[in-house]
């Protein structure tokens, strides 16, 4: 393998060097963009298309763009609000060449992003990365949240522990909760906390989202070992303002505001984003898990329907970044702040059979920040990322009532000692410092250098006044230091027909644990350290065989660092260690995009992608003693799969996908945690789906009712095959089974001719289907929501 | 090209298809027109399996693709009694009354919420007689003084009995346990009864067991706190009125009297209840030097000081030996899981053998058989005159056992059905009739 790796590394460097004696031949492009009034505009983007060249006009409208090669090229002009413009230029020579570019106000500002969003998109998986994307600025009329709309991509499961606000469980190709990590604009969102998180944020506040499968780029640097969300909020540069409500079933309601403001004198810019939800989630739910009992006779009573009863959930957030863009010293330098909070009812356990009428539980996160960020510092070519923040996280959780519940919301009888789930008032106060490094380095235009470093500082405390048994190390503040650091090398090769990138990375955590011993009668506290570190490697690759036909693949192998939890113990079930490693897994993908009739009216897209993780060493929690559990690396699983997109499109009329994925996941285990030999090795891992399809339908039109008014329409149907809760080969009769499901969404949205008015109505779970992501946990049925957009101009 | 696009179109709308309509065949169901005479219950990665068999004796019984999942929210507890399996599920506190069918899988009969009636999800419950199974939940609550520091501990006792097989909830009582001075010596602020478990009816008394804890630190890490507590501990009602509750004490051992899922006392044949001890701190098995397995007699409500059968010492064994209860078959005689303190830890290790014990004649005898982990083991069987229980050792088959309790060679058993092994644990065996 080493030896392999070795020879590819030669093979590779032999290209740079291949590709080094031809960067000599350049010429040097400026110019001026400007406005039909003649005013310079400020930050439009020139391109020169089919290269990585551009950049952005300064605040006098000028720009300058180096080293463009010989050659013919097409160079394009944009600006938000703006028809871009093309022009066609001929560089034979060294002296530099001016061109001027005047843009025209266009009112076609959606179509202007979407055609900007796609191309970087596109520019992504160009480099072999397997990325799935979603213009959120199409969804943005939508009543829909984030995971509605991540659940919709191929290989992508969300699975929900009921409505709005609900816990849930992201799996990307199979693996799935703390090996999948979620960014804001680049930024690891772990520390934010379940307040200001994929469950809570509006799309309104989104302008894009990429997910990437299996192999996730050095920018991210993080132990993503199965995948990455990275949201990417909106940037608009024109000042503007936006507000949207959502009003539906279940008592729902969502608002978010967001709007920027640039004072073009002085730099001064800023940004500005806040959100409200709200849901009653007093959702039906039905069926043979849900009943009630005879206080007389303690019978029971099966297949009751009833609305749920103590699952509301309510979080805000504000967001606001203020600072300097385009100066001197810094392409942008800002200052921001996140505050938010949650409120959230716990209605049952982990199945539905024994309802709670008054768990909860609730979050706040406080989060100073800071980011700067300099193009061409020190020297050409090298542009540098900085970002640094500290947040607090306090989370309490609330379970001392004395009642039971029964599913109508009655009290059936009094506990003797309170606490429906477990009884606590705990305080969870965690302070992490994070800061992130981001660099690059052009090296020539066909190769660059990106580097990446991460480190997180990680302090813990908890507090209960209803625990008097509490373990040694449960007050002490408990310590955890992550470390990550990436280093890529990007490389075009073939007239830019082969992308690559090969990238290293490391990885590694310490943490100070508390623990106790016993010597000579006395109880000793210990403070003992645990450490570990691993260096993980990779490649990304795409040729573009002609422009409607490219493969990509793409290697890695990768690490993921242990939880807080994990490492730490929550000072009451679960137990500290010093022994866990970091889980680690080998993650390949093959893909194809195809592209039929791309120049006519009507286009038809094909894309697949074959995948295979080979996870060991996974991390999980396992009973330590009779009343308490320890996490320990156990279980190796191999899944294969893959995914494949079809989608057809007629102008911009409508357009119809079609997703399907298959999974398989298998136990590799030997052996169980006690040495025994492993009855289920080499048969499907239990607890996840392995088929899923997805069919969209989407039109718009317009004129409906009003000239110059525009309308959509979609339909969609989603589909999850059976899975079963436990190994599927034991045992064969009253099984748990999650059921094979198909639900239909509909909606439909008018965009008012101003485009400043846009209203929308979206109807979930059309036919009322039972719903489970997970065993016994019925979702939310039939659901309609309406949302009003307003933009201000 | 329109042609390829519509090929392509078909064979995805056939893969989306067939995978969608795909359905299980059904499964052939064997034509049994006899009910099988033993359940055997069997648990892996935290579900539990029912499934009947023939014989214990001889063939092999396999949970693959085989056997009725018992609904398990956390864990299920299985009591056989009078031609019912009884199930309790751990989490929710429903307990369903099972009878098998012909097909081979058990139907509900019917469901009571045996926790709602002690006030909480997560009941105990044992078989007290042929007749009575008893429901119950102990909670422990601190008594703070004026600083804010615990001072004591109130320990409030639950109990329903339901009778069987209609299986209907009477006798709901609450009862504050008496803490004896006896158990609280050395201890922080005093060793205080947490569980109990294991009640027999013996006339017109019934009997629990009591595990006694140091409520304020239970979590002393190895080799434990000294000294433990002192003396053994049985709380006795009258039956069936449930009044009077006492606690009955003696000197003659120190432990817990309340067994784990393997019960800790028998009634025999003349009424007298005999009770094995066990040792525990925290969360964990403690077994220190000098501690002794013994088993002790109750009569008429009291312990009886005149009768002592210290286990340990019977078993000639060096090393400490422990238990967490024992199976009674008739005439004194009885099979105990012993863990062997030499041969490992009692959670993780294959550290677990068994001993054949004679409470008449006070004798005890290690028994041939692989060491396994019994820790969690619930039920054997006594079948024409044999006793029969199930080991699952690491790395060897594993098999229903058959014991004769005339022999008295510690080669006194013969294997019979086999099991799956490997990390298919059985746990108990039960009688469908």
């Amino acid at each position: 393998m080493t030896q392999k790796t070795f020879i590819i590394f030669l093979f590779y460097c032999s290209f740079i060097i291949n590709a080094q004696n031809h960067t000599e031949a350049s010429s040097v492009l400026l110019g001026n963009i400007t406005t039909e009034n003649n005013r310079p505009l400020l930050n439009a983007t020139i391109l020169i298309e089919n290269t990585s060249l551009g950049t952005n006009s300064k605040s006098n409208g000028s720009y300058k763009i180096n080293k463009i090669p010989f050659g013919t090229h097409t160079v394009t002009a944009s600006f938000l609000g703006f028809t871009s413009i093309s022009k066609i230029i001929k560089i034979e020579d060294n002296s530099p060449l001016e061109l001027n570019f005047t843009l025209v106000e266009t009112k076609e500002n959606l179509d202007e992003i979407t055609i900007k969003t796609l191309s970087k998109t596109q520019q992504k998986r160009d480099k072999g990365f397997v990325i799935e994307t979603i213009k959120a600025s199409e969804l943005q009329a939508q009543s829909v949240t984030l995971n509605t709309v991540l659940n919709q991509l191929v290989g992508i499961k969300v699975r929900q522990d009921g409505g709005l606000g609900s816990r849930s469980n992201f799996s990307i190709n199979g693996l799935s909760g703390k090996s999948i990590r979620f960014f804001l604009d680049g930024i690891p969102m772990d520390y934010y906390g379940a307040s200001f998180s994929i469950n809570t944020i509006p799309i309104s506040l989104i302008d894009k989202i990429e997910v990437y499968k299996g192999v996730v780029p050095v920018e991210l640097g993080n132990d993503a070992l199965g995948g990455a969300v990275n949201l990417i909020s909106k940037n608009q540069i024109e000042n503007n303002l936006q507000a949207s409500y959502s009003y539906g079933s279940f008592n729902t309601h969502r608002v978010s505001v967001n709007g920027n403001y640039q004072h073009k004198k002085t730099g001064l810019f800023t940004k500005f984003s806040a959100f409200y939800n709200y849901s009653d989630n007093d959702y039906k739910v039905w069926g043979d898990d849900i009943y009630v009992t005879n206080l007389e006779t303690f019978e029971i009573e099966r297949g009751i329907k009833v609305k749920r009863f103590n699952d509301a959930f309510k979080s805000k957030a504000i967001k606001f970044d203020a600072g300097f863009k385009n100066k001197k010293w810094a392409d942008s330098f800002l200052l921001g702040f996140v505050y938010s909070n949650m409120d959230k009812e716990i209605q049952h356990g982990s199945t539905m059979t024994v309802p709670y009428g008054e768990a909860s539980y609730k979050q706040n996160v406080i989060s100073p920040n800071f980011s700067y960020k300099k193009n061409n510092l020190f020297t050409k070519g090298l542009h540098l990322n900085l970002f640094s923040s500290y947040s607090n996280l306090v989370r309490k959780r609330i379970d001392t009532t004395k009642n039971i519940y029964n599913w109508y919301g009655e009290i059936d009888g009094q506990r003797t000692l309170g606490g429906e789930q477990t009884r606590t008032l705990n305080t969870l106060k965690q302070n992490t410092f994070l800061s992130r490094l981001n660099a690059v380095y052009n090296i020539n235009r066909n190769h660059k250098i990106g580097y990446n470093y991460i480190v997180s500082n990680l302090n813990r405390t908890d507090r209960d006044p209803l625990i008097t048994q509490e373990t040694s190390g449960y007050y002490a503040p408990q310590k955890l230091q992550k470390h990550s650091m990436g280093l890529s090398l990007q490389s075009k090769f073939f007239e830019k027909k082969l992308n690559t990138i090969l990238f290293s990375k490391w990885f590694s955590y310490n943490a100070s644990i508390k623990t106790s011993d016993y010597k000579d009668g006395d109880v000793v506290y210990n403070n003992d350290k645990a450490k570990a570190s691993n260096f993980g490697f990779g490649f990304t690759s795409s040729y573009a065989f002609t422009s409607d036909f490219k493969i990509n693949i793409s290697l890695e192998k990768t690490y993921r660092l242990p939880e807080a939890e994990e490492i730490l113990g929550d000072g009451l079930t679960v137990q500290s260690t010093s022994d866990l490693k970091a889980e680690s897994s080998l993650n390949i993908n093959l893909g194809f995009d195809l592209t039929f009739f791309a120049e006519e009216n009507y286009n038809l897209q094909f894309s697949g992608n074959l995948f295979y993780r080979d996870v060991t060493n996974l991390i999980q929690q396992q009973q330590y003693d009779l009343a308490s559990f320890q996490y320990v690396n156990f279980d190796d699983v191999l899944m294969k799969g893959f995914d494949v997109k079809l989608k057809y499109s007629f102008k911009d009329v409508f357009t119809f996908s079609q997703t399907f994925s298959k999974l398989n996941p298998v136990i590799k285990s030997d052996t169980d945690e006690f040495g025994n030999d492993n009855v289920t090795v080499d048969t499907r891992l239990s607890n996840i789906p392995f088929t899923q399809a997805n069919s969209n339908f989407r039109t718009s039109f317009n004129g409906l009712f009003q000239k110059k008014s525009k309308s959509f329409l979609y339909w969609s149907i989603n589909y999850t095959g059976e899975f079963h809760k436990n190994s599927e080969i034991i045992g064969d009769t009253n099984l748990d089974k999650i059921p094979e499901q198909v639900y239909h969404d509909f909606g439909f949205g008018y965009v008012f001719p101003n485009e400043k008015v846009t209203l929308s109505f979206d109807l979930n779970n059309i036919f009322n289907e039972q719903l489970f992501d997970n065993y016994a946990i019925q979702k939310p049925g039939r659901a309609a929501y309406i949302k009003m957009t307003y933009t201000f101009k | 090209m329109k042609k390829q696009i519509n090929l392509i179109i078909i064979l995805l709308l056939a893969i989306f298809f067939t995978a969608c309509s795909s359905d299980d065949s059904p499964s052939e169901e064997s034509e049994e027109t006899t009910i099988d005479p033993f359940s055997v219950l069997a648990t892996i990665d935290d579900a539990y399996y029912l499934a009947p068999t023939e014989s214990l004796d001889e063939e092999a019984l396999s949970f693959i693709n085989n056997g009725t999942q018992l609904d398990a929210d956390q864990a299920a507890r299985i009591i056989g009694s009078g031609g019912y399996i009884y199930s309790l599920n751990y989490g929710t506190g429903l307990l369903s009354q099972l009878e098998l069918n012909e097909a081979g899988s058990y139907d509900v009969v019917k469901e009571i919420n045996a926790g709602l009636s002690v006030g909480t999800d997560t009941p105990r419950y044992k078989l007290a007689d042929d007749n009575t199974i008893m429901v119950y939940n102990v909670v422990t609550d601190y008594v703070y003084n004026d600083l804010d520091e615990v001072e004591d501990v109130t320990c409030t006792l639950r109990l329903a009995t339901v009778s069987l097989p209609d299986l209907s909830i009477a006798n709901l009582t609450e009862f504050i346990i008496p803490q004896s001075e006896n158990a609280k010596i050395g201890a922080t602020i005093g060793y205080h009864p947490m569980r109990v478990d294991a009640p027999v009816i013996s006339g017109d008394k019934i009997y629990f067991g009591l595990m006694h804890l140091d409520m304020y630190n239970p979590s002393t890490p190895p080799p434990f706190r000294q000294p433990k507590q002192t003396g053994l501990e049985t709380l006795v009602f009258d039956y069936p009125s449930i009044t009077n509750g006492t606690i009955t004490e003696t000197n003659v051992a120190s432990g817990h009297t309340n067994g784990y899922r393997a019960p800790s006392m028998h009634v025999d044949e003349n009424g007298d209840v005999y009770q094995s001890n066990w040792f525990m701190t925290g969360n964990s098995f403690d077994l220190s030097e000098g501690d002794k397995t013994v088993i002790s007699k109750l009569t008429d409500g009291i312990y009886d000081t005149s009768y002592t059968f210290n286990v340990s010492e019977a078993l000639g064994l060096t090393g400490n030996v422990g238990t967490v209860g024992w199976f009674y078959v008739g005439n004194g005689i009885g099979y105990m899981p012993i863990q062997l303190e030499d041969e490992g830890n009692y959670y993780t290790d294959d550290s677990w053998s068994l001993a054949k014990i004679d409470v008449y004649n006070k004798t005890a005898i290690k028994l041939n058989v692989p060491l396994s982990n019994l820790l969690e083991y619930e039920n054997g069987v006594v079948y024409n005159g044999s006793f029969y229980l199930a080991l699952s050792p690491v790395g060897t088959d594993s098999f229903v056992y058959k014991f004769d309790p005339s022999s008295t060679s510690a080669d006194g058993f013969e294997t019979g059905l086999q099991l799956d092994g490997d990390n298919i644990s059985v746990e108990g065996l039960y009688l469908n009739n």
